[in-house]
């Protein structure tokens, strides 16, 4: 048997076992399960068939059914819209480049990895692929046509598939080629490079032509006697198995390559595939008589960075060419150009536009394709037999937004678009359509969206970018949506009154858990509530802000949990301050204090911010010196080192056994030893009980010191369980009799503690807390002399940082008024007062907002020109000139700001209803609308995080059925924050 | 002069093999190891109380003393009192290229090397393989080439080259993973290019010997030059043949073995198409790396064993998902039932091979099948299928000593028999004692049986130090620290401290 037919007999049956490998050689296929895969719309390649159903077995297509022959109780998945899987013709496989310009005997399924998984253009649905080995020289190698995913056996279609030649410019420019010579040596030069044809254009087609009979009469010669035997080569060897197998694949695009090429393939009696194809419009004919088919390089990309139209020449590409070759007769499949493989549905849509049929264009990237790189029996289609190779698509596979859902390699699920990436949490995204979108912010916005990451809005417009694996609600064109409402003032699931508490704990701690009510708040369309204490305190007391959904455990994520802003304003109730008064003194003073401790927080920024560049510097000098002394050190000896090492460890252990033994012995080097017994100093543990408590407490702990005159005692008490702050002592030793002061605010004045010593280490005795008294029994557990640290909380800590202001919790609204980051919300009943805090307001700089002014039309132009606002009940009502008006109309009639609050705890239910009310008696709905939301949110200085639907607010969108406060519209849905609020259990 | 530099140099290892070289019996003699608990590779019962006896270098007969077949133990047997301890095969190293000066790694085609010229006796390597037990390495040069030329499988003990050789020419490499600066198609094609070229070789060979034979018996050739090509094959001998031919024509012929290095999956079919297109699959063994696992099914169908990278964990993120999934790849091919051996790694515990076997153990392999990929599977890949990697009758006597068994954390070689000779004792171990204690003279007894060799390298640095800070330490390194400070160096002992 001769070499090359044998090698053809080899490689064929490598070729062979790859193709046909049986199914469980590598990786076990679905067999036996069957599929019925429900499609509204299914391309099989040849018709498109509706409401069909195709059933899968053993990774192939066994037929398509109607729905109504399905057997019962069969699985049947439901698709929207299914087509083949789309057959890339080009995929650079982008090997190295070799020296050979006929580089014939390289093999691109060499570089092919089967069992690779996930490759990106499956997301585009693309099952099959031609592995292109490049177009550098004459002949970059031969291709293959492999799957793209699926089981590993079944993956390689053809191992051997076309022999890549190139008669366009790529097939020039070949580097020279040098022969290093076996041995080398002395005798043997060493030859100058040869150079590599064709060296210019026009020796392309020439040089082709010499090459294919150059191979025939190698191949013809390999037979004959050893002295006319040509040398072995292998890439002549494999251009003439090529040839002789007709599996050759031509890159020509001008006019004159094609020509060229053209004649000489008439003249071999060739039928070779031609790709790039260019101008082949203007060679119809040639090529309909030919009879080869053309492998169409769509023109343009989509998303190129740069022009690849134009190279060195200056073709004019033409949509029509497409139309063309159909018209023609000629087989065409497109190929997208260099890099555009994703988007190759985009392009062969694009040929429409041409005059190509929608048929014939998807039959360009699917059964013409296929049939052109030779696996038109198995893939491109969905026929009976074939693979199980499809895409789900969600529209129309031509149309331009059509998304590919899913796609399926013989019969498995190879991508999915929903699938979530694991061990990176994906975005969770939504996405609103609606006929109307009142953002609230500029004009409204017809036919518009909304996009929620995160629960954040991420954009607003007429289109937004639907991310992947994005929720998608589409309103209907009826439809109008509209931000969140705000509560502006209200109390729910506030459990107490909230007025001292709300000041002292965080909210979350005093939000009931009584969660069906605030959903029906939710559900109601309010998304927010500035949440204050049921009636507002005359000291002045602060508010915060909730959302209607969410979890307090999240508290501390804000994108996330309950919590909107822990302090959103402060509140005053000056309605019983004397309109004769000169000023109101409750809130000057508090304005004095929130002054001061603005000042004293400036303060201490300042400090801190010098002591932390103080810090730097320090820390750069020591190390500096650090490299310094480093360097003497490490030359020490090391058998000094250790040695003192062991006196340290010596040292130490010795102390370690005095501190043991007692305190007789120095327990701190730097003290001196006392001789005189000390029966103070040391560590005490020490148990309350009787008095008011049920069950003695255990575990206390004191460290006391004996001062030197030997009578003064000074110390630090710890808390039983580690609660509360540490106690500063001061005390007296007189005989065997103590008496301790601990410095601990309570509501009856400093404890105080009377005791006896009752043995060396022992002391029992009295805690007297004004009217209470408490057994007190301590014993020392540690004589040594305890380092006192008591933490005084101004002035400065050990490494002289400075310390914050004290926390005034019940200011905190006040500062943030002062600071011009919130409002100040005042009630009050008398126009005169009302004056008096405006003026004050001006001279502090803060934005007032009055709570429920009913006279605030007597004074209207000086609320407008101090920019503050009124928060009203929309229900609320007074009398004007004997009539009884809605309050919000009369405000609104007047051009005073005003927003909407419940002041009720789950009565926040009803607000927009009670707007809707408020648009009965009279009120503009569009203000009432503004006052449920921007309004509400701006006037208490949240409108940074809600009010309006504006990118990088709260996702909180409400759809309407129709106009927002109309009494015959229902509030469909509701989102706080890009998650939907559960619809009422019926 | 030159003598003593060469002591200098290698002082550890020859003072220890020139010493046993010495001592080493000039003729056949008989050794019986008594007492021993007997481990075989395969897993079966280990035999307790057992007796060796070994016969001119070869194992004579297993067995015990009383019960049904007695072994009588000969007048002139020297006994060797192993009670207490486990006696194990000697471990085989299944391919490595460790040992040489240098391995190939520049020509991609070198057929005609062979690791003969580059191995290097004095290497630490030899010494340090000793100590961990393996008595056969085959020394096969690199992976990183076309046809990398002839391996060799060594006995880790000896001068020269020749007196290691357990089996010369024992395989040649040939890579299909693509070498430096090769992708794959180049890699693929120059591979077939080598065959290709051989075959044109043998076939002009051919036409020129058939034309020579009929000329001799004065014939004129009259066949068509591919029959001449035909009947001349079976002309050609070695002797016709070029250097850069000879050992590819054995191995096309079936007279040479080949170790196939498979880097990845995708390597896999190649790989199996070659040799076979080529027949040399049954001679075949294929070198794994670690992912080649997942073509587990492919080698399972060429029924040829392999041997696995010595990275037993393959971890893989899915591009899509992002999902991350490990395979412990003995498993795989336990469970495809491919024979596989093992390969130490470069990791401060991997680099025992008896520690890759204890993790394939751990992972669910059974116990016969881990010490058989360290044992008796590697002797067979590398062509010693009759003579090592077992204790029965009538392979090489390359037994270990061990102190537990084999696959125990706190278990050591203590002695090294090959071919019935000790040829290593952890006892005299100068280089050992050296590096675990700092101490070379009068402590052998503390120092040879407790400090632990396998943890010898890790913890030097810490034994130089040791003070009270090992007392909670392993026993072993208590003693240790106990017994150098018994050494009379003025230290107080720990205990003393506080008194």
């Amino acid at each position: 048997m001769s070499r090359t037919v044998r090698a053809a007999a080899f490689w064929a049956a490598v070729g062979l076992s790859l193709a046909l490998a049986p199914a469980n050689a590598q990786e076990e296929a679905p067999v036996g399960e069957t599929l019925y895969l429900h499609a509204q719309t299914l391309h099989t390649g040849r018709v498109v068939l509706h409401d069909a159903v195709l059933v899968i077995r053993g990774g192939k297509v066994v037929q398509t059914l109607p729905v109504d022959e399905v057997p019962a109780g069969a699985k049947v998945l439901r698709r929207a819209v299914v087509a083949p899987g789309f057959v890339l013709t080009e995929l650079r496989a982008g090997f190295r480049r070799t020296e050979e310009s006929l580089g014939a005997r390289y093999l691109a399924i060499d570089g092919f990895d089967p069992h690779s998984q996930g490759h990106s253009l499956l997301s585009s649905g693309i099952t099959t692929a031609f592995l292109h080995p490049g177009s550098r020289g004459l002949a970059s190698g031969q291709g293959a046509v492999v799957k793209l995913g699926g089981p590993a056996a079944g993956r390689v279609l053809r191992s051997r598939a076309e022999l890549c030649l190139n008669a366009g410019s790529g097939g020039m420019g070949a580097p020279y080629k040098f022969k290093i010579p076996f041995p080398s040596s002395s005798d043997v030069p060493i030859l100058p490079a040869i150079p590599q044809r064709p060296l210019g254009r026009s020796g392309i087609v020439p040089e082709i032509a010499a090459k294919l009979r150059a191979a025939l009469a190698y191949s013809r010669a390999r037979q004959g006697p050893a002295a006319t035997r040509p040398e072995l080569d292998p890439n002549l060897a494999a251009l003439a198995e090529a040839v002789l197998d007709g599996r050759l694949r031509f890159e020509a695009n001008r006019v004159d390559e094609l020509k060229g090429l053209i004649r000489l393939l008439r003249e071999l009696g060739l039928e070779p595939v031609i790709s790039g194809g260019l101008e082949s419009y203007k060679v119809l004919e040639d090529l309909a008589g030919l009879g080869s088919g053309v492998i169409y390089r769509l023109p343009y990309g989509i998303s190129s960075r740069r022009d690849r139209g134009e190279r060195r020449l200056t073709l004019q590409p033409r949509w029509d060419t497409p139309r063309r070759l159909a018209q023609a007769g000629v087989p065409f499949a497109f190929a997208p150009p260099s890099g555009e493989a994703k988007n190759i549905r985009l392009a062969a849509a694009l040929s429409v536009r041409g005059g190509l049929s929608r048929s014939a264009a998807l039959a360009a990237i699917t059964r013409q394709a296929a049939q052109l790189l030779g696996v038109g029996e198995r893939v491109g289609h969905l026929g009976r037999g074939a693979d199980a190779d499809f895409v789900v698509l969600s529209g129309d596979p031509l149309a331009t937004s059509t998304q590919v859902r899913e796609t399926w390699i013989s019969g498995q699920l190879v991508f999915d678009a929903r699938a979530p990436l694991k061990g990176k949490r994906p975005p969770r995204a939504l996405v609103v359509r609606a006929g109307l979108i009142v953002t609230g912010a500029g004009p409204v916005i017809r036919n518009g969206a909304v996009l929620v990451i995160d629960g954040q809005i991420a954009a607003v417009g007429s289109s937004v970018p639907v991310p992947r694996g994005a929720r998608v609600v589409d309103a209907g064109p009826d439809a109008v949506v509209t931000a969140g409402f705000v509560d502006g003032y209200g109390h729910l699931g506030l459990q107490g009154g909230g007025g001292r508490e709300l000041e002292r704990a965080p909210l979350s701690k005093l939000i009931g858990s009584d969660r069906s009510s605030t959903r029906r708040v939710a559900r109601a369309g309010v998304t927010t509530v500035v949440l204050g204490a049921r009636s507002i305190s005359r000291g002045g007391g602060r508010l915060g802000a909730i959302k209607t959904l969410g979890t307090p455990d999240l508290q501390d994520d804000l994108r996330r949990g309950f919590l909107l802003k822990e302090v959103v304003a402060s509140a005053i109730d000056l309605s019983r301050e004397d309109p004769l008064g000169k000023s109101p003194k409750a809130l000057q003073a508090k304005l004095a204090a929130a002054k001061r401790a603005v000042a004293a927080w400036a303060k201490y920024r300042k400090a801190l911010a010098k002591w932390k560049g103080e810090q730097a510097k320090k820390k750069a000098k020591a190390r500096a010196d650090l490299v310094k002394k480093r360097r003497p050190r490490a030359k020490k000896d090391s058998k000094k080192a250790d040695e003192a090492k062991k006196k340290a460890d010596e040292a130490k252990k010795k102390a370690d056994a005095a501190k043991k033994k007692g305190p007789e012995k120095k327990g701190d080097p730097k003290k001196k030893p006392k001789k005189k017994f000390d029966p103070i100093s040391g560590t005490w543990e020490f148990t309350m009980s009787g008095g008011p408590l049920p069950e003695p407490r255990e575990g206390g702990q004191m460290l006391l010191k004996l001062e030197p005159d030997g009578k003064t005692i000074t110390g630090v008490a710890k808390p039983p369980g580690g609660l509360g702050d540490d106690a500063p002592i001061t005390g007296t030793l007189d005989g065997k009799e103590i008496e301790l002061n601990l410095e601990v605010d309570s509501p009856f004045g400093k404890p105080k503690i009377k005791a006896t010593l009752d043995g060396e280490d022992h002391f029992t005795g009295k805690l007297l807390l004004g009217p209470l008294s408490l057994d007190v029994d301590a014993t020392r557990i540690e004589r040594s002399v305890p380092v006192i640290k008591i933490e005084i909380r101004r002035g400065k800590s050990k490494d002289g940082r400075p310390e914050p202001p004290t926390a005034a919790p019940a200011l905190d609204g006040f500062r943030l008024a002062l600071e011009g980051k919130a409002p100040l919300l005042v009630r009050v009943a008398h126009p005169r007062v009302a004056l008096a805090i405006l003026k004050l307001a001006k001279a502090y700089k803060i934005r007032v907002v009055f709570v429920e002014f009913a006279d605030a039309d007597l004074i209207a132009d000086e609320i407008k020109a101090a920019g503050a606002g009124v928060l009203v009940r929309p229900e609320a009502s007074v009398v004007r000139g004997g009539r009884r008006v809605n309050m919000a109309a009369d405000l609104a009639a007047r051009g005073i700001p005003f927003a909407f609050m419940s002041q009720s705890g789950d009565g926040a239910e009803w607000l927009p209803l009670r707007a809707i009310g408020a648009v009965a008696d009279g009120l503009d709905p569009g203000a009432a609308l503004g006052a449920l939301t921007i309004n509400s949110a701006r006037m208490l200085g949240i409108s940074d995080r809600v009010g309006s639907l504006e990118v990088g607010k709260d996702g909180d969108l409400l759809i309407f059925n129709g106009a927002p406060l109309e009494a015959t519209t229902r509030l469909e849905r509701v989102f706080v924050r890009g998650r939907e609020v559960p619809a009422e259990k019926e | 002069m030159s003598k003593l530099t060469i002591r200098e140099v290698c002082a550890g290892a020859l003072s220890l093999v020139g010493l046993l070289l010495l001592a080493a019996p000039a003729a056949a003699e008989t050794v019986v190891l008594k007492g021993a608990t007997i481990v075989f590779s395969d897993g079966k019962t280990p035999l307790k109380g057992g007796v060796i006896l070994i016969e001119d270098g070869k194992i004579k007969a297993v067995g015990k003393l009383k019960g049904r077949n007695p072994i009588k133990i000969p007048y002139d047997a020297k006994v060797i009192n192993v009670e207490g301890k486990t006696v194990f095969p000697g471990m085989v190293l299944a391919h490595t290229s460790q040992g040489l000066d240098r391995p190939n790694e520049s020509v991609p085609v070198g057929p005609y090397l062979d690791v003969f010229d580059s191995i290097d006796p004095s290497k630490l390597f030899f010494e340090s393989s000793l100590r961990d037990g393996v008595t056969s390495i085959h020394v096969i040069q690199g992976n990183d080439c076309l046809v990398a030329g002839l391996g060799r499988v060594v006995r880790p003990f000896g001068m020269t080259v020749d007196a290691m050789t357990s089996r010369a020419a024992s395989a040649i490499k040939i890579s299909v993973a693509g070498k430096r600066g090769y992708d794959r198609v180049r890699q693929r094609a120059n591979l077939r290019a080598v065959f290709d070229d051989l075959e044109d070789y043998l076939e002009g060979l051919a036409e020129k010997r058939y034309a020579e034979t009929e000329k001799e018996a004065e014939r004129e050739v009259t066949v068509s030059p591919a029959k001449a090509r035909e009947l001349g094959k079976k002309l050609i001998s070695d002797k016709d043949l070029d250097d850069k031919h000879r050992n590819l024509y054995r191995l096309v012929n079936g007279r040479l073995d080949a170790y196939v290095y498979v880097d990845r999956a995708q390597d896999a079919i190649f790989a199996v198409e070659l040799a076979k297109a080529h027949g040399f699959l049954k001679r075949t063994t294929f070198v794994l790396g670690v992912e080649t696992f997942k073509a587990v099914k492919v080698f399972q169908a060429a029924k040829r064993p392999v041997i696995l990278s010595s990275s037993l964990d393959y971890r893989e993120t899915d591009r899509l998902t992002g999902e991350e999934t490990k395979t412990f790849v003995p498993k795989v091919f336990a469970d495809a039932k491919v024979r596989f051996a093992l390969l130490p790694g470069t990791q401060a515990t991997s680099r025992w091979l008896w520690y890759q076997a204890a993790r394939c153990v751990s992972e669910g392999i059974s116990r016969g099948q881990a010490l058989s990929a360290i044992t008796s599977t590697p002797a067979e890949l590398c062509g010693l299928g009759k003579r090592a990697g077992r204790i029965r009758a009538g392979y090489d006597a390359d037994l270990l000593v061990l102190s537990g068994d084999p696959l125990e954390l706190t278990t050591q070689v203590e002695q090294v028999l090959v071919e019935g000779r000790v040829v290593y004792d952890r006892s005299k171990d100068w280089r050992l004692r050296k590096l675990t204690s700092g101490v070379s003279k009068g402590d052998k007894k503390a120092d040879g049986k407790k400090a632990d060799g396998k943890k010898a390298d890790g913890k030097k640095a810490d034994g130089k130090k040791a003070d009270g800070k090992k007392a909670d330490g392993k026993k072993a390194d208590g003693k240790k620290a106990d017994g150098k400070k018994a050494d009379g160096k003025g230290k107080p002992k720990k205990n003393e401290g506080g008194k």
